[in-house]
């Protein structure tokens, strides 16, 4: 078996060579008896489950790892695991099956190579029963509690009831009381089986003796103990998946929104035409000297550049030191300048608009003016030199509109930004690109 | 639109990559540390089991910081590979076995499983003597048994039997045996108990060290630091080895930890990081850090890489914070038993049908053991049993606090 797989694995990559042979291998060796699976406690409170559904079928082999099936507790449902590679030789409790015990057979393991059809399951049966028989009376009555099937939790319910009324407490109440309640029995000489025990199982609590006492109210052990029944498990019988919100009227909103809307960021718009008629005749220069055509993007990305490149300080608030230096009246040093990070809008003017250009900050606010009157906005660039349908692009060689967004402290820098941009490109074109 | 693309003109470029020329100068690190489990070279295998023979491990193995790697290279006899592969077999074994007993509520309580790490135990097993010392964290059944108890003491242990490593009073988390300090419930806690041990070694001039082992998640608890601290400033022959299983209780790793690179948590110690999945990576490494720390250089601090199939503890699935893909994945690309083998069966050390017959041997051990465990009685259920077993023969106090004044032991 190794010489095939080495042979093939020669073939295959290294990744699925270590894959194929790895997965070949296991640690088990064939032995050729079927292990039970039994159900297995996913949590230590689990004390039966059922199983939402088998992941492989009778027959088919699986790797450690692999899950093998879901089982759903009271609490979610959980996947079992594979501890080790194997055969699934016999489904015994079927999928869908609710309320089986922890330790009930579920199913039979084989090991790959096994031959199922001899495989001896009677035996593993029988087994399982001396087992269960093994388990010895003093080995807490817990066990016995889990191992024997179903009734626990209904006998469970019996008991956490308030049984005050009869006088001998059942011989499953946990036989070791706590030190307080042992310290009350024996300092008033009382005798625990006296008592009847209102906690889990009919633990005997403090609360039970000194009721018996009678120095707190007798029935108030009685009607704790209802309460924590009653509420330890959520009820939610009552709730209802909620309705289908009514859809929200269509038309409503709008008006409403506008309303809300004026408080836009404090963003200024510039704007500045640039001529790109001399940008054009270098490009046209280079064309016939150098045979090289520059595109305009380039122009434009380096007068971005470099007009990027040292802008004066941006207006903001003065820091700490400056505050601090100004109460002592020392020299501020002077704020650097920066390198700045804007990217101008380039859109094509629209010929008749031009004259109407103005250089200076606007706003998307509507003018209260024009709010008072009810009328569309008029005034501000933005307004007037926004296309309407898609852009065709760059007017090369005629008038641009180069339009810069920028926060209110940032107006300085982005002035002075578009004022360097259109100088480069309007007046030193040639010197960008050589 | 153009106005978009005005994004990488070469002006705005040549500044900005000087800058990050500056500021990153260290050349990425084209060699980690990996945790493949198979590949080595090994030259002629000689026939004899007990003669040795030179095997060079693969370049990925080791990562130093402030430290020369030790040699890839080192001496294993067949024998050797053998019982390493037996060793880490039964660890797993008897750890499904644990995880089985406990989904039979047989165990209770608490109980973390080493599956997918015993490449660690097993190698550094096999590079230090009975006279080192190791403590653990939680995680530590297969270090207890490697270190001279039983799989039918350990597994009597968690099923709280009076055969217990413990009596059956401990549990999962409280196993000791002679040269191993435990088995430590407390988050971290062990790492500067171990420094004290180490100290107390080189207190009587004995030329052994201890490995004071801890867990990913554990590797941020500031005890740790101190135990780092203390270890330094008294050149203390201690190894951190920090087991690196990617993930802690339920967060991975690089969500709980600054720095991930445990090895480098020393600062002032130097560390070095192994391929935890390769168990001769392991014992050599081991073997190198105890020569180190004998030979009065200090401490160190290691960090295995590894992983580990199961949850955190038996009550996580181990599925919410990594994918059954990636479980699967490294379960059958780097599993340290498999890669073990692959080598055993490439070098022509053993057939096929020999590893099949140390599978079979360590099944039999563990299935035998865990039998015996479950026939072993409970511990007696008197007040003697509490008392007992709590101190060092000799050295208990007169008398020690029951719950009430009348169950005051004295003794």
């Amino acid at each position: 078996m190794a010489s095939s797989i080495q042979r093939f694995s020669a073939l295959a990559g290294s990744q699925l060579r270590r894959q194929t042979l790895t997965r070949g291998f296991r640690t088990a060796s064939a032995t050729n008896a079927a292990q039970a699976m039994t159900m297995p406690a996913m949590s230590p409170t689990m004390t039966e489950g059922g199983i939402a559904a088998w992941k492989f079928k009778e027959g088919e082999s699986f790797s450690a790892g692999d899950v093998l099936l879901e089982v759903e507790t009271d609490k979610a449902q959980i996947d079992v695991e594979a501890p080790e590679d194997g055969v699934l030789a016999k489904i015994i409790v079927p999928e869908g099956a609710k309320g089986v015990a922890v330790g009930t057979r579920i199913a039979v393991l084989a090991e790959q190579g096994d031959d199922l059809a001899t495989l001896e399951m009677p035996a593993e049966d029988a087994k399982l029963e001396a087992k269960k028989e093994e388990i010895t009376p003093e080995q807490s009555t817990k066990q016995q509690h889990t191992a024997q099937t179903k009734p626990p939790t209904v006998e469970a319910s019996a008991e956490s009831t308030p049984a005050a009324s009869h006088n001998h407490p059942d011989p499953k109440r946990p036989q070791h009381p706590s030190p307080s309640v042992m310290n009350l029995l024996k300092t008033h000489k009382l005798e625990a089986s006296q008592i009847a025990g209102t906690g889990p199982k009919g633990r005997l609590l403090k609360g039970d003796i000194l009721a018996h006492l009678g120095r707190i109210n007798k029935a108030a052990p009685g009607e704790l103990s209802a309460r924590l029944t009653k509420y330890s498990k959520l009820d939610l019988s009552n709730i209802k998946p909620a309705a289908p919100k009514p859809k929200p009227a269509a038309a409503a909103p709008p008006p409403e929104k506008e309303a809300v809307k004026p408080a836009p960021p404090k963003e200024s718009e510039l704007a500045m035409p640039v001529n790109f008629a001399s940008v054009s005749r270098v490009q046209e220069k280079l064309q016939n000297t150098l045979g090289v055509r520059v595109p305009l993007s380039t122009f434009i990305n380096k007068a971005t550049a470099a007009a990027n490149a040292a802008l004066p300080p941006a207006k903001s608030a003065p820091t700490q030191d400056e505050l601090f230096n100004d109460l002592l009246g020392l020299p501020n040093s002077p704020r650097k300048a920066s390198r700045g990070n804007f990217t101008p809008t380039i859109t094509p003017l629209p010929r008749k608009g031009v004259q109407a250009v103005e250089f200076g900050p606007s706003t998307e606010q509507p003018d209260i003016f024009d709010v008072l009157i009810g009328a569309a906005p008029t005034r501000g660039v933005a307004a007037r030199t926004k296309p309407k349908g898609p852009q065709e692009g760059i007017l090369a060689g005629g008038e641009n509109l180069l339009t810069l967004k920028v926060p209110a402290d940032e107006e300085e820098r982005a002035r002075v930004f578009l004022g360097r941009v259109k100088g480069l490109l309007e007046e030193r074109a040639g010197e960008l690109v050589l | 639109m153009l106005a978009r693309s005005l994004r990488s003109p070469r002006l705005l470029a040549a500044p900005l990559r000087s800058q990050f020329v500056a500021a990153a100068p260290k050349p990425l690190s084209l060699r980690t540390v990996t945790t493949d489990a198979a590949s080595a070279s090994v030259g002629a295998v000689p026939s004899d089991a007990e003669q040795p023979f030179t095997v060079t491990l693969p370049n990925e193995v080791f990562e130093a910081y402030e430290l020369d790697a030790p040699s890839r290279q080192l001496e294993v006899t067949k024998s050797q590979l053998r019982q390493m592969y037996f060793h880490m077999t039964s660890i797993r074994r008897m750890e499904m076995a644990a995880d089985s007993l406990y989904k039979q509520k047989k165990i209770r309580g608490f109980c973390h499983l080493s599956t997918g790490q015993e490449a660690i135990a097993t190698g550094i097993e096999h590079a230090i003597t009975k006279e080192d010392a190791v403590i653990t964290a939680y995680r530590c059944h297969g270090f207890a048994y490697l270190r001279g108890s039983t799989v039918k003491a350990v597994i009597a242990e968690l099923l709280g039997r009076k055969d217990g490593i413990a009596y059956g009073k401990g549990g999962s988390m409280h196993m000791f045996c002679k040269g191993f300090y435990g088995g430590n419930g407390i988050v971290g806690a062990q790492v500067p108990v171990g420094a004290g041990i180490a100290f107390a070694m080189k207190y009587e001039d004995k030329p052994n060290t201890c490995f004071a082992l801890y867990g990913d998640g554990a590797a941020n608890q500031g005890q740790v630091f101190e135990a780092y601290n203390m270890a330094k400033l008294w050149d203390v022959p201690v190894v951190f080895a920090c087991e690196n299983n990617k993930y802690g209780m339920g967060t991975a790793s690089n969500r709980a930890s600054a720095l991930t690179e445990y090895y480098k948590r020393g600062q002032y110690i130097p560390g070095l990081k192994v391929n935890g999945m390769d168990v001769l990576a392991v014992k050599q490494a081991a073997a190198f850090a105890k020569e180190y720390a004998v030979s009065g250089k200090g401490p160190l601090v290691m960090e295995f890489v590894t992983y580990r199939y199961g949850g955190h503890s038996m009550s996580d699935p181990g599925t919410t914070y990594r994918t059954r893909d990636e479980v699967v994945n490294m379960r059958s690309t780097q599993d340290p038993i498999q890669g073990l083998r692959k080598r055993i069966l490439e070098w022509g050390v053993l057939t096929e049908d020999e590893l099949k017959q140390v599978d079979k041997e360590a099944r039999q051990l563990v299935d035998k053991e865990v039998v015996e465990a479950e026939e072993s009685p409970v511990p007696d259920t008197n007040f003697e049993t509490l008392f007992k077993d709590i101190y060092v023969p000799g050295s208990e106090p007169r008398w020690t606090r029951g719950r009430t004044a009348e169950e005051t032991h004295y003794y």
